[in-house]
Order: C-alpha cells, then structure tokens, then sequence
C-alpha cells in the first residue's frame, strides 16, 4: 500500500503536501481480536487489575488523576 | 484518532516493527543470543519496554519475547469501508513502535558504537547523544521534580529555516522546556538548523539532539519512564502507573514539523499512550475529542509563532516566566550556556581578576528598593575581549530579614546571572567568575543588567523575607579589594556558625516535600547535621524556604522527645513520619544505616551502602558510573533503593553530609567509611581532612580506598588491613 | 386493509409483505388489523388470579366527576385498580425473569458440564473472561489448573439460583451508593428462583395488596433478572464462546442465498446454534451440501439467537422479530430451527406452505405441528450435524417461487463492556475516561439505551429508528441490543460511516476518534447486563456522580412486546435510570400505579417509567432528563481549561 498524498492548504496560505486517505481496500476480514493480545495468565490478571480496575482493584490503588476522590 | 491518522500510524507501526525484526535477526546471526546488548550506563535497560512490559533485556535473545510481544499487538490496517474501531488498537500499535524503536536503537549501538556520543555535550561535527544515561537522569530529572524543567517537547523534523528553529527553540527555552530533537524533514534536521543559527546545543542549554532518525523517539520516551520509576518508585510492569505519572506530572508534548508520515504517526501514536499530544505546523488531520491525553490529541496548522504557547494550552501547563528587564532571554534553560573564548566580550573574576559576591543585610532606611548602582566603567566603556574586576554587593532589608537568610540569599546570584542568555556564571563568593558573550552585548546587554535582574529575580522568588533589596556593582579594582576583605570576615563567621550548628541545639526539623509530587512515598526530615539527601536543601535552606513559603514544601517538623540519641530518634519526627507516609512507616532512624535507616528517593547525591567483610561502608555518588564493591552500580542501587524505602544496610545522603558529625554516627560514623569514588574523595578532601583531625585519626583519608584500590570487597579489604583503616578494629557492624 | 407502507419502515420486509399477500400467506401484520387488542387486558384492569373473576374494572373513559367514587372500583374481593395492574405488572416481571434466568440455568448447566469434560464440542474458550468472573465469585485463581477454576465458577454460578438468603454476587458489581439504595429498600436480591417464587405467591389471590409494596418485589425481582439470571447468562455464555470483540457482518434478509442451503437458527440460546454454526462449516456438511446441488450452506440468525452468533463470529442476521414469518416466506428457508422465547406458533402454518422444515429443539418449548429434535447438550455436535443434515436433505424439496429480497446492510458489532474499555485506550490505557471526558466536556450529550421487541401493534422498525436518529443528531450516544439493535443495523446505523451522517458535530467527532459507529450493539437481550455494566463503568471512572442515577443517561423500549421487556425496564428503573416505554403500557388503568412508576420511583429508586408512544417525544422525554441530569452534575455548561502550573502539580494526589 503506497501512502496517498494529497495538497492542502497551510497557514502560509500555501498548499504543502500531507498524508491523504490510505486504507486497505475492501472490508475487514477478521475481527478485532484484542483480547488475544493478553496471551497468559499473568498478563490477564494484569489487565484485569488495570484495565478493568473498576472491578478488580481497590479504588485506593488507582493513580494520579484516575484515582476517585470518593468510592464509587 | 482520525481514520487517516489511525490508518497512517498503523501502517507506519508495522514498518518499524518489520525494521525491528529485520534487525534482530541480523544482529542474532552476527553475534548470537548472549550477546549483551544496552543503553550506556543504565541500570533500567530499554527503559520502554521494562516500564511498560517489565521485560530486561540485557541480551540479543532476550528480544524475541518483545518483538512477539510487538507482533501481538500490531493491528491490521485500518480498511477503507465498514472499519473496525481504531482508537485502541492504534495505541497499542503506537506503543509496539515504542518498543520497537527502542530494539532498533540498542542494536545501533552495537553496530556504530560510535554513532551517538556519551555525555552531555555534542562534539564536532558529531551531534547525535542518543540515550540519556542514568547520570545524566537524574541531574535533569531533578529539574523536573522541583519544577525547573515542566516537560519536554519532543520536535521531529525541521523549520522552514534555521531563523525560525532558533525562535522555536528559544521560546521552548524561556518556558523553561526541554527540547529534544529526532527525525528530518526536506533533508534537513532541527538540531543542525539551532546550530547553523548558532545556537548551542547540548543537555546544559536543554536542546537536546537525540538521534537523526524517528525511531530515536524512544529516548525521549524512555527518560519520562524512568522519571517515573526513579522518582515515582513506580516498579517496572507497572504500565498505568508509570503512563498516568506521566500525564499528570511531565508536561510534554510531540511537534512534528513538516511532512507528517507515517512513521511519525507511529511514534506519536506511542506518545498519546502516555498523555503526550500532538501539535503539528501543517495541515494534518486533527483530534479534538479528549480522554487518553488532557485536552487536545492531535492540533495541526499551527503558525511557527503560535506553536510553544498553542503546545503547552494543548498539554495544560501553565509556564510562569520571569519579567526580568534585560535584552536577551532569560530563564533555567539559559543555565547551562557556555560563552566560549571565541565569544568572549568580557571577563570577570575566574582567577584572572579580582571578583566578589556578597550579600548583607541593612538598615530599612538605608536601602533604596531596585536601586542598581555600578561604580567604574561598564561594557559600554570597554573593548571586545576585556577584562573587568568585579564585586557584586547585594543588600537586603526587611522585618523578616535575619543573617542566616544571607548565605541562602547569595548561592542564588549563582543562578541568577546564568540564566541570562549570553551570560556564564561559575563559582561564587571570592571565587566568582562571569564571562558575557559578544552576541549578548550586541543585543544590548550590559553590567548594569546584573543588579536588575538581582532585584527582579529576588523579589519573585524571596519577596516573603526581604522588603528591600539594592545592588552596588564595582568594576574599580580597588573598591572591589575593599569588599572582598570585608567579605572574607563574613565568610569566615557564616562558616563558623553553621558549623557549631547541632542537632541538639534546635528543637524544630524541617520536612522537604519537594520532590513529593514525584516520589509520593519518600519522606525527608531535615535537621542541621543531616542536609537533605538530595545535596540541594540543609536545614538553613529549609527553614528559609518556610518563611518565604509558610504552606510550601518545607514544614517545621517538632523533633519532640528523643526516644534513642544514639541511633537519632524523635517522637514528633515519627509522628509526623507516620502521618506523611500514610501510614506506611511509623519510625526511622537520622543517624543509622543498620537499624531503620531514614527513607531514601531516586534523586538522591549519593547512597551509602555496608561492606560486611571490611565491617565497614562505603558510599558512591551519582557520578561515578563504574562497579562498587557492595556489587551494584549508583544507578543500580538507587533503582533499588529510591522511591521511599527504608532499606537496612542502605542510605542515601548528601556529599556534605558525609563530613558532618552525626553522619551514620550511630553506626561509628566516619571511622567506618572504608571505600568512596577516587572523584567524590577529591571533591570533599577538605571537610574530610578537617573532620579526620577532630576525630583523631588524621591519617583517615589515605586509609579509605576507592576504585583504584579495588571494587571488590577482598580486594579493599588487604588495602585496608595494611592501612590499619580504624573500621576493621570496631565493633562488629552487623550483630 | 392499510398500506404496506405503513406495517414496516424496512425495505425487505416490505418485499417479502408483497410476496406473503399474493401467495395468500397470513402474517403477525395481518393479524394485528383484525384483530384489536383488548383494552381492559392493556391497561392492566382485568384480574383472573381467582374464579370469582376475572374481574373487570376499566378506568373511566372521561374523567370522573367525584374522584372519590372513581377511586372506588374494585373486583370481588376488594381489590383496586392498584392492586390489580400491580399484581399483573409483577407477574409481567416474574415471566420476563424467569424466562432470562432459566435461559442463564440451562447455560450455567451446560457451563459445570464443560468445565467437567463431560460434554465434547464445548469448552472454555475465554480463559481471561473467567479469571474475571472467578474474582467475581471469590473463586481462587493463584496457579490453579483452569478446569478446577471453571467448575467452581459453575457451580457458583448454578448456585445463585436457588440461593435462598444473603445476596446475588454479582450485586458488587454495581456503584457502592447504588447497593445502599437497594438495602435500604431491602431488594437486594436473594435467589434468583426465590424472586420469582415470592412474586407468584404475593399476587395470588388475597396476600400482597399493597401496590407499593408488590412494587418493590417486583423490583427485587427484576434484579435478579438484570444483576443474575441475564448478567449470569452473558457471563458464562462469554466464558463458553468468547467475549465479543469488534466484527463486520450483515444484516437482513438478503443474507440468505438462494444456491445454499439456508438455516436460520431463531430464538434466544447459543447453545445449539453455536453448535450448528460450527458445524455448516465443517468440509463434510459442505460437500453433502454440494451433492444435492446447493454451493454451500448458509447459517443466519434470528431474534436474540441472530445476536448471538453474530456478536461472538459475525454470523449474518436474516432480521428481527417481526420478520419470522417472511423469512420462511423467501422460500429458501430450508430449516429453520427454534429454541425459546419470541416464537411465533403461527411459524408452523407458513411453514407449511412452503418446504421449510421447522424444527422445535427446547423441551421446554414445542409446537404442535412442528419436527422436534431434541438437544441433548451431552451429544450437542451430533444434534447439531442431524439438524444441519435435515435441511440440506430438504434442499432439494424446494417448491415454489424462491424470492430473497436484495436487501442486505453491513454492520460492526462485537460491543461488550470490556471491548468498549480496551477500545478506548488500548491495552495500556483501557479505560471509560474517554467517555466521560467527553460527556462531562459536551462533545456527547449523553447516553441512550435503546433496546427491546417489535410490536405489530405499531410500524415495524420506525419507532426505533426515529428515537435512535433523533438522540444521534442530539449528541447521544446509543447502546442497543436486542430487535433495536437489528433495526438499527439495517438503517446502517450501526456503521462507522453513520458518524457523519446522523450524529450532531460532537458525537461525530468522537466517533471518528474512536473509530466507532454511533451506535453501539452490545448483544441479545440477557445482554442488557452488558448496559448495566458500561454505565457502571462510567460511575467508577469519576466525573459524572457517585451513582447511575446521576449519569446523564435515558433507556428506551420503543417498539416492546415481551414481558421480558417489562423486567428489563424495571431492573433499569431499580437501577436508577430512567426508562421510557412506547406503543402501550399495561398500568395505565390505576392512577396509584401510573404515580408510583412515573413520579415515586424518582426518589425511591432514582430512576422512573415513563410511557410515550410518539418516538420523536419519547426522545425529547430522554433528552430532557439528559440535560436536568448534566445540570445536577454542574456540567450544563462549558468549563474554563485548567492549566497546571508546579504548585499545582505538587498538590496532586500521590501515584
């Protein structure tokens, strides 16, 4: 897939060439299979405790600006 | 995202990610799977991809697993109808650039051990610094944890021209923001375009040259995750831990100038990870929406003017800049500018004139608020090359204005004059030394100058202990001889009295949470005989800084009952220990490395550690990046120990504190310092040579090895039997 | 006779109505015009819990001169109009509960029989989902094999069942504040059958005759539907076959293809039909297939089966509820096998017009007239080759005119709780703070959950469709499952190029960001739990309230007809949203009732019923409690940006 190049217009008021619209043709063909990225007991767990941490971490573990000033 | 941003970075994640794997498999071919492979003088590895994964790779073959890891987490490419939601799988795609990037630059230095230099400095005609070591860490991560340095801006590409870069770069500069340079654009490099503008480049004026390619990325990267895991305490494989550390506390964005592609998607894909937009000169697609960053993900067609203040709106920081009236720029970032000889307009003081700082205090009546007197010629008066003595007599007066703020008060000239653009300051007291740079005078600059931005820069930062503040300047030789020999006397009498000055002989401590926002779980006291770990802060400095600041980092500390005078232990310093800690400690001792040694933070100057076989310690400062006989290197140890732990048979002090008395008093003290860098010895022989008298043992400093000796425990131990080194004769360290 | 038109918005449908009526082919639509529904029965006025009844007593059609005497009407033994619509209102609950839980029994059954190897073809295909689950439960994990976790997770799971005190584990998951009102209220349910139970006995004649009071068992059992019986069916089924993740698929009845052999699999349970999707793509089917002169073999879905299959591997869907009797109407239809709930007996008699075998497979449900057979999940491969060998047999029966209208939309769908979380920060940042984020910054207004039936009552798909595009264009973000969800899809409004074609500029940006279409499709309908989930995802995140009656959210039933649907509603309003019902509602006989459910559950239980059959109203109604609920929260109005400067960044909280 070559990169799509297309002219657009700066705030110098001239045209400079960017990156345009480059996809894969066609339809996905498979699905978005996220959950395969977590290939091990560990890094499940793991996840789970950061990812969905609304439910398997204590609030009081959340960091920084995540974390909620009250439990909820 | 947006689907061409999405599509652009997916495809470009896959390039480097192939390049990565194209890469590992040569290097497996040439040198096999043991062999070692690493950033200089690091003990984080590829920091990414230990932060994120908590993988070491110290090995060829230890890259497989990050590269199937890579693999697994590329998404296919974003298709033209019907598409699957992108937003998550780019993330993911951007972080496997990261970690690939980082894969790609490790095997760069075992192909081109020569390709980035070692240091701070670039040198000629070679500019590419490549990974910043741990040395180099966290002397500049100090800045970020006590708020010199926000953040970073990560510039990929070039300026339309070198004229432009240099504004970028300076404006970038007087926010007091590093800047760290990859990529190209047309041919052309941000870092070369500073310095055909002749700008100077280097860690010391933050423009940072990282590496020509995009993949250098991931240095800029791996130094905001090891910000996190040095003076967060944040454990590798603690991704969200250590990405949220950096969306909060580094303020750092991506400017990509020019031709944005694909591969620069990729990288700022990775970037958006951890909260760090997106703010391009042309014309790309933007994302508006927020969430995984504060505000903005992506803003685009910025007019170079507009870029740094549209850049930090975009990141939410606010910069307060100084309004210092001189004609060049002024700020931190202008701190580590060196005038070289070729620039030289004028020089004062550096052993080749006379030179003097003095700061006094006075009478209400007898200061002129921002009156800036100089008595001799100027600039104005002299030629290209000249040199002037000079004295620098500052004199305060206020209600809360008291002698013990005086030395505080004229460390900070020091700072002051430096960060002026065109302007090097060494040195201070009678050793002072000023070079102004031709570039400087040309824009006006003059001596004059000096006493305003003294009056300026006192006010916003001490305005809480002084009312008044006015400035002689003195270029006469012999008026400058005057105050230096009334200078001297003050010296002398500061010294003594901040000697004398005892643990005992106070009933307030002070606590120092500076760097709390970075290492949240560190708690320092400050007493007289045991300065802050980090070398900056001692009580004195302490105790100002709560003047100026009665809510800020620095809060008295009522030492209270002391339960062990041996050991050093106060009943209100546990308290308050308890309190701050939030529970997690409730006791630790000032004077002690066995027994519950006070806490330790990633910034601190040096780490003690016990020596069992010699019956001894040894400490090593942050410079020193070679072996210690405890077996861990500096960076090794403060990855160990940083982040708030009470480590028994661990401790982290400062080089001065070495010196004081009730240095590990509690342990022997001195006398059992068996092993110390060659360097740091050198750096406090004085102190230690006085300290050793008073103790008895005159000949202590030779008894003390270091890396010439040896690095290991047998080897030092010969060394010290032969010296009868006083360690080896006392009690057993260890019961 | 009305107008084609005016039975369906749905372009297929509309084809297949033409075909039904020249072939003299009798459907729901027609049905529905001959005959009216009873308006005693519709309003909740009509007790037969005892045979001194039934007992009418219709509200007044004007309103009455001397409310005191109006209040008055009353069956034999006393009971008002309150107690009445009450006690049928909870008997609605008790049946749509029981129907989702015995649902999530019979997978919970299968689920033990798997973790045990027992039952060849099934097996634990999510290992991640049930370490998720395991916590839930307080089942161990540490270095324990996966079988002995998955029988305990079973076996917990069946338990909730016939739990008789303390409370359904899964009521943890929900907002801390949300637990407390449901204490508070003692409704936290106990077993999920007990519920059911306690309904049935409260409303036989002479026990419970107090409508507020039969009101909270009935909220207490719509509970156990929502917080057990579905949300225990959505788990184990995702722990079985797989978590939904993001897929492309099609929708409508164009996805049958007249060369192949057609199955359509129809009802609510994946059991079998994922067993019959695995099995048509076997080679050895294929090429039986083949030898009767068919390409290949088609396998579409339809009901909450269709969501299903699709959800977890993009099978196409032939249409919703309203689209049985045509889709057998094709002519193509060379078996279409049914489970449970939603079918319609009238299949048999069109099926006889036609080839099609209909083939009943649920001991629980069978019809006269129908072929049975029956699934035995111990030989599920073998039940399912049988069944999948029927229709290819009956390929070659094919008799009349075989019309597939040329009607067939793509979608995205793949929408659980957990795919929206990666998808809005990958696998490093996953989280709902994009969400918020955008929320509390007014990019998204909102967000709407549209679900629930078709209703012949009213115009096939048009009630969904306007309330869906009227909440787009106002910023509102749609969750969806069930029939809603398949009319969205063949709107095309479950594509990511819907963004910009019916979202206002906000929603739209955020699609495009995320990739998404507007609307979201989260599943079947026992996935509602999946809903109830997200929003209380987007509570833990922070930002918009404590509990999920403050989040600026609506949920809607535009086009219901279940009583499955009465449950769902009531589980929402117990949960604190506000829920508003289209086409008919069967309390509006009783003024206490009416009160109770529009304006007292406000302060019970945070959330209230509201019924509107106008769908553009039935928008602004959600859109209104939107935006009051935006302004509780303070973020009615737009927010200055805050820039940190070092104190401030000092200030925050420890990592």
């Amino acid at each position: 897939m070559t990169d799509k190049m297309i002219k657009k217009q700066s705030f110098t008021g001239k045209k400079v060439e960017i990156l345009g619209e480059t996809y894969e043709p066609g339809m996905p063909a498979e699905k978005g299979q996220w959950r395969k990225k977590l290939r091990n007991r560990k890094a499940m767990l793991k996840y789970l405790q950061s990812g969905e941490r609304y439910w398997y971490l204590d609030a009081d573990q959340w960091c920084g600006s995540e974390r909620r000033k009250s439990k909820a | 995202m947006s689907k061409i941003i999405a599509s652009a970075a997916i495809r470009g994640a896959h390039k480097i990610v192939e390049r990565a794997e194209k890469e590992y498999e040569e290097a497996l071919e040439k040198w096999g799977p043991d062999q070692k492979v690493g950033f200089p003088n690091t003990a984080y590895y590829l920091p990414i991809i230990y932060g994120m994964l908590g993988i070491a790779v110290a090995k060829i073959g230890d890259m497989k697993q990050v590269l199937d890891h890579c693999r697994s987490l590329l998404p296919p490419p974003v298709r033209e109808k019907v598409h699957l939601p992108y937003l998550g799988p780019t993330l993911d795609a951007g972080m496997a650039t990261l970690f690939a990037d980082e894969i790609i630059e490790v095997i760069r230095y075992l192909k081109e051990p020569n390709f980035y230099l070692i240091g701070e400095d670039i040198s000629n005609g070679q500019i590419w610094l490549g990974a910043a070591d741990d040395i180099i860490l966290r002397k500049r991560g100090v800045e970020f944890v006590d708020g010199t340095a926000p953040g970073f801006a990560a510039v990929l590409g070039s300026a339309p021209d070198p004229e432009t870069a240099k504004n970028i770069a300076e404006e970038l500069q007087r926010k007091n923001l590093y800047v760290f340079m990859h990529a190209e654009h047309n041919g052309k490099r941000f870092a070369e375009q500073l310095i055909e503008a002749g700008v100077q480049i280097g860690w010391p004026t933050r423009l940072v040259p990282f590496g020509p390619d995009p993949t250098s990325v991931c240095f800029a990267g791996g130094f905001a995750v090891r910000a996190a895991m040095s003076f967060g305490g944040l454990q590798p494989g603690e991704f969200r831990k250590i990405l949220i550390y950096n969306k909060d506390r580094i303020f750092a964005f991506a400017l990509p100038l020019g031709l944005v592609t694909d591969e620069w998607y990729a990288q700022a894909a990775g970037a958006i990870n951890f909260g760090f937009p997106t703010i391009a000169d042309s014309p790309i697609p933007e994302i508006l929406p927020t969430g995984v960053c504060t505000y903005e993900h992506v803003v685009s067609n910025i007019p170079h003017d507009q870029l740094v203040s549209k850049a930090i709106e975009v990141r939410g920081l606010k910069v307060t800049v100084s309004e210092v009236p001189v004609p060049v720029s002024y700020g931190p970032a202008f701190e580590g500018e060196r005038v070289r000889k070729d620039d030289l307009y004028l020089e004062c003081g550096g052993g080749k004139t006379v030179a003097v700082e003095w700061a006094t205090t006075k009478n209400m009546d007898e200061v002129e608020d921002g009156k800036v007197e100089l008595f001799g010629p100027d600039i104005s008066d002299i030629e290209s090359g000249s040199r002037l003595p000079l004295a620098i007599l500052v004199e305060f007066a206020g209600r809360k204005m008291q002698d013990d703020f005086e030395p505080i008060l004229e460390r900070q000239i020091h700072h002051f004059i430096n960060y002026a653009q065109g302007m090097m300051h060494i040195g201070q007291r009678d050793i002072a030394w000023i070079r102004v740079a031709k570039q400087a005078v040309e824009k006006g600059l003059t001596l004059k100058h000096i006493g305003s931005i003294l009056h300026a820069k006192f006010h916003e930062d001490f305005g809480a202990i002084f009312d008044k503040v006015q400035v002689k300047l003195h270029t006469e030789e012999k008026k400058v001889k005057e105050i230096l020999a009334q200078a001297t006397q003050v010296y002398a009498t500061r010294d003594a009295r901040i000697e004398g000055m005892t643990d005992e002989a106070v009933d307030i401590y002070y606590s120092c949470t500076l760097c709390q926002s970075f290492a949240p779980n560190h708690v320092c006291i400050v007493s007289p005989e045991r300065t802050g770990l980090c070398g900056a802060y001692n009580w004195m400095d302490c105790k100002a800084s709560y003047e100026i600041n009665p809510t800020g980092p620095n809060q008295p500390v009522e030492k209270g009952e002391c339960l062990d005078p041996k050991f050093g232990q106060w009943k209100g310093c546990n308290e308050f220990l308890y309190k701050a800690s939030r529970g997690a400690l409730d006791h630790y001792n000032f004077y002690s490395i066995v027994h519950d040694p006070m806490t330790t933070c990633g910034c601190c100057e040096c780490i003690a550690a016990i020596l069992p076989l010699c019956n001894g310690v040894m400490t090593v400062d942050r410079d020193y990046t070679g072996m210690t006989p405890c077996g861990m290197k500096f960076t090794t140890l403060a990855g160990t120990m940083g982040g708030g732990n009470s480590s028994p048979g661990f401790v982290g002090h400062g080089k001065y504190n070495i010196t004081q008395k009730k240095w590990i008093s509690g342990d022997g003290g001195i006398k059992r310092l068996v092993w110390m860098p060659k360097r740091l010895k050198e750096e406090i022989a004085p102190r230690l040579k006085k300290i050793a008298e008073e103790i008895g043992i005159p000949n202590l400093p030779n008894m003390i090895a270091d890396e010439t000796v040896g690095i290991s425990e047998e080897e030092i131990l010969a060394f010290l039997e032969e010296k009868g080194h006083p360690a080896l004769s006392l009690d057993p360290l260890l019961e | 006779m009305s107008e084609i038109g005016d039975k369906t918005v749905d372009a297929a449908t509309r084809t297949m109505l033409e075909k039904a009526a020249g072939e003299g082919i009798e459907t729901v639509f027609d049905r529905a015009e001959k005959m009216k529904p009873c308006p005693i029965g519709s309003e909740g006025s009509c007790c037969r819990n005892c045979a001194m009844g039934p007992c009418r007593i219709p509200a007044p059609k004007k309103k009455p001169k001397d409310p005191e005497k109006a209040k008055k009407r009353m069956g034999l033994c006393g009971a008002t109009a309150e107690t009445i619509a009450a006690r049928n209102f909870a008997r609605m609950i008790a049946s749509g509960c029981a129907a989702h839980s015995d649902h999530g029994r019979g997978v919970a059954e299968v689920f033990v029989a798997a973790a045990k190897g027992e039952i060849p073809g099934y097996s634990i295909q999510d290992e991640q989902k049930l370490y998720q689950v395991a916590m839930d439960f307080g089942v161990e994990i540490g270095e324990r094999d996966i079988k002995d976790i998955a029988i305990d997770v079973g076996e917990k799971a069946l338990a909730e069942f016939g739990r008789q005190e303390g409370e359904l584990a899964f009521i943890k998951r929900a907002p801390l504040k949300r637990q407390e009102i449901w204490r508070k209220l003692n409704i936290v349910p106990r077993g999920i059958d007990r519920e059911v139970v306690e309904i049935m006995h409260r409303t036989h004649m002479g026990v419970d005759q107090d409508y507020r009071n039969l009101m909270l068992q009935g909220s207490r059992a719509a509970l156990a539907d929502g917080w057990g019986g579905s949300m225990v069916a959505t788990e184990l089924q995702d722990i079985l076959f797989g978590t939904p993740v993001p897929l492309v698929s099609k929708i409508n009845l164009g996805v049958l293809k007249e060369e192949d052999v057609n199955l359509i699999v129809h009802g609510h349970e994946p059991l079998l039909s994922e067993m019959i999707a695995a099995v048509s793509q076997d080679p050895e089917m294929i090429q039986m297939a083949q030898s009767v002169g068919a390409k290949g073999i088609t396998v579409a879905g339809m009901c909450c089966t269709a969501n299903e299959i699709l959800m977890r591997h993009g099978f196409p869907i032939a249409g919703n509820f309203l689209q049985q009797e045509l889709a057998i109407t094709t002519g193509a239809v060379d078996a279409m096998i049914v489970d449970v709930q939603c079918i319609m007996e009238n299949l048999v008699n069109v099926a006889k017009c036609y080839h099609t075998k209909l083939i009943t497979t649920s001991p629980k449900a069978k019809i006269d007239g129908a072929t049975h057979v029956e699934f035995d999940e111990h030989d599920a491969i073998n039940t399912a080759k049988r069944i999948v060998r029927t229709a290819i047999e009956n390929f070659p029966n094919r008799t009349s005119k075989v019309l597939i209208p040329d009607e067939r939309t793509d979608i995205v769908a793949g929408f659980s709780h957990e795919t929206i979380n990666y998808l809005l920060g990958g696998i490093f940042r996953a989280s709902y703070r994009p969400l918020n984020d955008n929320i509390i910054n007014g990019r998204i207004r909102g967000i709407g959950g549209v679900v629930g039936c078709n209703n012949a009552r009213t115009t096939h798909d048009s009630s969904h469709l306007t309330v869906v595009k009227e909440l787009l264009k106002n910023d509102v973000i749609v969750l969806t499952t069930g029939c809603n969800a398949m009319a969205c899809g063949k709107a095309g409004l479950l594509t990511p190029e819907a963004a910009s074609k019916y979202c206002g500029e906000g929603l739209a940006s955020v699609c495009e960001t995320v990739g998404i279409p507007p609307v979201l499709h989260m599943g079947s309908c026992v996935d509602n739990s999946r809903i109830l989930m997200a929003a209380t995802a987007v509570v833990k995140d922070g930002g918009l309230g404590d509990d999920l009656s403050d989040v600026p959210a609506a949920g809607c039933a535009p086009e219901w007809m279940s009583e499955k649907a009465i449950s769902i509603g009531q589980y929402f309003v117990a949960s604190g949203v506000f829920t508003v019902f289209g086409v008919t509602f069967p309390i509006m006989g009783s003024e206490g009732m009416k009160d109770l459910l529009f304006n007292e559950f406000e302060e019970t239980l945070g959330g209230k019923w509201a019924f509107e059959k106008d769908p553009e109203k039935m928008a602004k109604l959600m859109i209104e409690h939107i935006d009051k609920k935006r302004k509780a929260l303070g973020i009615d109005k737009a927010r200055e940006r805050v820039l940190y400067d070092m104190e401030m960044r000092q200030k925050l909280d420890a990592a």
